[in-house]
């Protein structure tokens, strides 16, 4: 492990809130696919996103309230390269895709329509995203009253609806909703009668879909 | 101990004592929004007194800088001296703070300087209605310590997700009208009626940024503790924040 990164990426804990990632996030502490689920959430409730704002703003707040120790080291040479420094290309992030909040679009460097979707299940398709800093990135596109794969993982899993719905006996989530579980937790919540449901997933090491014929399909494909 | 500091940028320094004059109307708004947050989620004048003696009325260091009006300087005039006073106040302190996560100093020193090439280069796309000047130069330096710690990974990396991408995509908040200065105290002012016992949490793990074990470490409370203990004062901060209608944007 790059010894630069040790206080820089903080390894959120099995059964972290939703709130306690926003924190997180707002520290820059997150493994990259988490960090875009987070942004993606945040994109899409608005509660959250002041809620966001609030913990940068405060984060902010109490680094430059400090005591400025010592002075810069060669502030002039500093300056002058600055003021030397040319605009770079600027990316536009708009909304680009109806589904996609723009982090996610930049994440995935892809439309939804342009994803190369992959049957897994029977009703269930799937695309990896990337496996990075420990954690995979996976969209999941499940047919409309379909129950959700169960999955088996080791830690934190993080799911975002993105697009329909899904739901348990106790809770329903639609889309911007994120849903945390850990691997104590058996779920196995449908998705939603009234059309296609589309999560991203983030999990603690590789997402591996075990239905009825999960383990026939994961020799398969896996 | 965290201390409930008023907003540098912004505020000047005030005190409990009605009687004194507050000229500015920043003044006044910091002074009832403190008096309304406190009454909606603890009603006792004894609490309020005792957070304001704690602190709240705390460190200003922006007596004479009006940070928006210098970044317009810099984005309309490309005005070295503005920027200057701003390179001289944000610097130092940013740097600090890199190093204070375990960053090696030529790092800080990369992160910071290419925090102030943007401003220099990008002045214009900071709008004080939405966020204060140290708020916008936190989120990018945040976006450029995230990049630069990638940057030597085999795994994944995004030139477009950098800190251009980061400052054209946050999105502004639905209630923009919101006074921006409001803002800047209201997680510490929630932090002030938390219990002892999850803002000292919060004060570790977010103001500090130390991770679960490090806490454990330092309390010497069992990890599960210190992990459940986190996870209920971050959900009760919100809360907090949410009852009195800060968080609720839309």
């Amino acid at each position: 492990m790059n010894p630069l990164n040790h206080h820089l990426v903080k390894k959120p804990e099995m059964g972290a809130s939703i709130d306690e990632l926003i924190a997180n996030c707002a520290l820059g502490q997150l493994p990259r696919p988490l960090d875009v689920l987070v942004k993606s959430h945040i994109a899409l409730k608005p509660a959250s996103q002041a809620y966001f704002h609030l913990l940068e703003t405060s984060a902010a707040n109490e680094i430059f309230c400090q005591e400025a120790s010592g002075q810069v080291s060669s502030r002039q040479g500093r300056l002058e390269n600055i003021f030397a420094s040319k605009p770079t290309h600027e990316h536009h992030v708009g909304d680009v895709d109806e589904v996609f909040p723009g982090a996610l679009y930049n994440y995935v460097g892809k439309s939804l329509a342009e994803i190369p979707w992959r049957w897994r299940l029977p009703g269930i398709k799937q695309y990896k995203i990337e496996t990075a800093e420990g954690y995979e990135a996976s969209l999941l596109w499940v047919k409309p009253g379909r129950k959700m794969p169960a999955h088996t993982h080791d830690g934190v899993e993080a799911t975002l609806v993105l697009k329909g719905s899904f739901g348990d006996a106790h809770e329903n989530y639609e889309r911007g909703d994120v849903s945390i579980a850990d691997c104590d937790v058996d779920h196995s919540p449908k998705a939603g009668h009234e059309e296609d449901c589309i999560c991203l997933i983030v999990t603690d090491g590789p997402l591996r879909l075990t239905g009825s014929l999960g383990h026939f399909f994961h020799k398969i494909f896996g | 101990m965290f201390k409930c500091k008023s907003n540098i940028f912004g505020f000047a320094p005030f005190r409990y004592d009605r009687s004194q004059k507050h000229s500015t109307s920043a003044l006044k708004n910091s002074y009832i929004f403190l008096q309304h947050a406190l009454s909606v989620v603890s009603p006792s004048v004894d609490v309020f007194k005792r957070h304001l003696s704690m602190g709240v009325t705390g460190a200003v260091l922006s007596k004479t800088n009006n940070w928006p009006k210098l970044v317009a300087d810099v984005a309309l005039l490309q005005d070295k001296a503005a920027f200057a006073i701003i390179f001289d106040y944000f610097v130092p302190r940013l740097e600090a703070y890199l190093r204070r996560l375990g960053l090696e100093n030529n790092i800080a020193e990369e992160v910071s300087q290419d925090t102030m090439i943007i401003l220099w280069n990008k002045a214009n796309l900071f709008d004080p209605a939405k966020s204060s000047l140290a708020t916008w130069l936190y989120r990018i330096a945040r976006n450029r310590k995230i990049d630069i710690s990638r940057r030597n990974r085999v795994d994944f990396y995004d030139p477009t997700d950098g800190a251009f991408t980061q400052i054209a995509d946050s999105t502004p908040l639905a209630d923009v009208t919101m006074d921006s200065k409001i803002y800047e105290d209201s997680v510490k002012i929630a932090l002030c009626v938390l219990p002892k016992e999850q803002s000292s949490m919060i004060q570790m793990a977010f103001y500090e940024g130390l991770s679960h074990n490090d806490i454990a470490h330092k309390t010497g409370l069992p990890l599960g503790t210190v992990k459940s203990r986190i996870r209920l004062a971050f959900t009760r901060l919100r809360r907090a924040l949410e009852q009195k209608g800060i968080a609720e944007a839309g």
